[in-house]
């Protein structure tokens, strides 16, 4: 399983390139030089007329529309119908997930009973669920995040297991020799120790989150989301809007990786030395 | 020993099955008491008598057949794209600079967010669902021939290189049997999870040697630190040079446990 190894440093690149002596310039340079060459071949593309413009529309018009979303108002509020849901949901998925997973690790009986049934649920796409959680919880914002929930608490729960498991023994038993009662061991020892496990899992589950939130929004009807704006826009030939709003789930998911768990990772775990 | 571990093994199983037999109970038992419409939540006699019609009148093999035939075709496009270009991303930084950023950029955008796009782009049917299982399963096998290739201990390179190889030869030669194995495993993850974690792989690759160097020296480091203490420990305790404690019987007892 080697999605279960601690994901790795932030730092590295660019201190990798600081050591080649590359200029911050260059960087810049070298990172937007591929964005260019690609946005130049979709305008070209766009104003030869191959296709029709309705549907291949220049970036430039692209653009125009993020910019009247925004005004508007409506992008915002999309955008952050989206989020509270994916907040809602992978909130109820890490509490959960991150509970379920430290008593599968720790207790040999919760192990038994709880891994069948996250080894069937896990393979099954989160997707196929969405219609039996429409028909049980009806249309609407319960189900986007109930699924959201559910799908993204299995590799919450089987990294967690993971994690809880690959905590040393010697480092339980020498705590334990040190007269750590049953609460200080689960707090100094197992939780740090479970902690890049834990992370890689909230990651995933995140990613998993992302991904399940933006297709559900495309089915369970909800008055606002990203994914419904892109599937609405489609009625209309708004492709300029869809791609707008392509753009704008890209942004976000990057931002969340970027911004928040690298952060958490540098502020824990690197910090503490266990992952470089 | 063996046979304590098989009668936990058995316990295990034994477990396992209660747990599932308990679910299924707990959902029969929701089923029939009538609280949701029967057609909502059918028995489970229901759903088996079905699924076995279904199998028997081949609507469900035909199902199965063409979602496998989509996933192959997907899958298939995208091997013969993100391996070559994972590889040659590995091997020369120009193609790696250019790629790269264009990669992680559009990774965290979830495949399904383009269905409504693509459906307007190539209409309805077949070819916008092999896309789609293209797309999805792109980006974490291109990241991940990358970085298989990037993780190639250098040193066997240059001693291949100092060997008079080429690039091929080092390709088959070297690349191939270094990592080959790992990369093979990994694309059965093509489709499957973490396009997020697949960030962290893309960090971790431009490094990934250098980073286990450091790591080895540290262990190192403390290793000889560890020795030192112990020998002052002893020598202050009055012991000979065999400390007592925990022997190496001892030790090896611990590790089996």
């Amino acid at each position: 399983m080697s999605d279960l190894a601690p994901a790795a440093s932030p730092t590295v690149v660019a201190a990798a390139s600081a050591r080649r002596g590359e200029s911050r310039w260059w960087i810049v340079a070298r990172t937007a030089f591929p964005f260019v060459v690609v946005a130049l071949a979709w305008e070209v593309t766009a104003h030869l007329g191959i296709f029709p413009r309705k549907l291949f529309p220049p970036l430039e018009e692209v653009a125009a529309a993020l910019v009247r979303l925004t005004a508007d108002g409506v992008l915002p509020h999309h955008v952050l119908d989206t989020l509270l849901r994916l907040l809602a949901g992978f909130a109820l998925a890490a509490a959960a997930g991150v509970a379920i997973g430290f008593a599968m690790g720790r207790s040999r009986r919760a192990e038994d009973v709880f891994l069948p049934l996250v080894s069937i649920g896990a393979p099954i796409p989160g997707l196929a669920y969405a219609p039996l959680f429409l028909l049980w919880f009806g249309l609407g914002n319960m189900t986007a995040v109930l699924l959201v929930a559910f799908v993204s608490a299995f590799p919450i729960v089987f990294n967690t297991w993971t994690g809880v498991k690959a905590v040393k023994d010697i480092w339980v038993r020498s705590a334990q020799a040190m007269g750590a009662d049953n609460r200080r061991l689960l707090h100094h020892v197992i939780l740090p120790g479970a902690l890049p496990y834990v992370l890689t899992g909230l990651r995933l589950g995140l990613a998993q989150a992302w991904r399940i939130l933006v297709g559900v929004e495309m089915l369970a009807a909800v008055p606002w989301g990203l994914g419904w704006m892109i599937f609405g826009a489609r009625e209309f030939l708004n492709t300029d809007v869809m791609l707008a709003g392509v753009a704008v789930i890209g942004a976000i998911g990057l931002a969340l990786e970027k911004l928040v768990f690298q952060r958490l990772e540098q502020y824990t775990v690197v910090r503490w030395g266990m992952m470089s | 020993m063996s046979a304590a571990a098989t009668t936990e093994r058995a316990t295990s199983a034994y477990r396992a099955g209660l747990t599932l037999l308990l679910a299924a109970a707990c959902y029969e038992t929701v089923a029939r008491s009538g609280a949701f419409p029967p057609a909502l939540l059918p028995t489970l006699p229901k759903v088996a008598s079905t699924l076995w019609a279904l199998i028997l009148d081949g609507t469900m093999l035909e199902h199965a057949g063409y979602t496998m035939y989509r996933v192959l075709v997907g899958l298939a496009l995208a091997v013969a794209i993100a391996l070559p270009l994972g590889i040659l991303m590995g091997r020369f930084r120009p193609v790696e600079n250019f790629f790269l950023p264009l990669a992680s950029a559009l990774m965290p955008i979830p495949s399904l967010a383009w269905v409504p796009v693509f459906i307007l782009w190539f209409g309805l049917g077949n070819t916008v669902a092999i896309l789609i299982v293209f797309y999805a399963a792109l980006f974490p096998m291109l990241l991940n021939a990358w970085s298989g290739v990037r993780a190639v201990n250098p040193l066997w390179l240059r001693a291949a290189g100092a060997m008079g190889a080429d690039e091929r030869a080092l390709f088959w030669k070297v690349i191939i049997p270094g990592r080959g194995r790992r990369d093979a495993r990994r694309l059965r993850l093509g489709p499957g999870l973490g396009h997020f974690r697949r960030q962290g792989i893309l960090e971790r690759g431009r490094d990934a040697g250098r980073a286990r160097r450091d790591w080895r020296h540290r262990l190192r480091v403390r290793a000889a630190h560890l020795r030192l203490d112990r020998a002052r420990h002893r020598r202050a305790l009055g012991h000979g040079a065999h400390g007592e404690g925990v022997g190496r019987e001892g030790v090896s007892r611990m590790r089996q446990r």
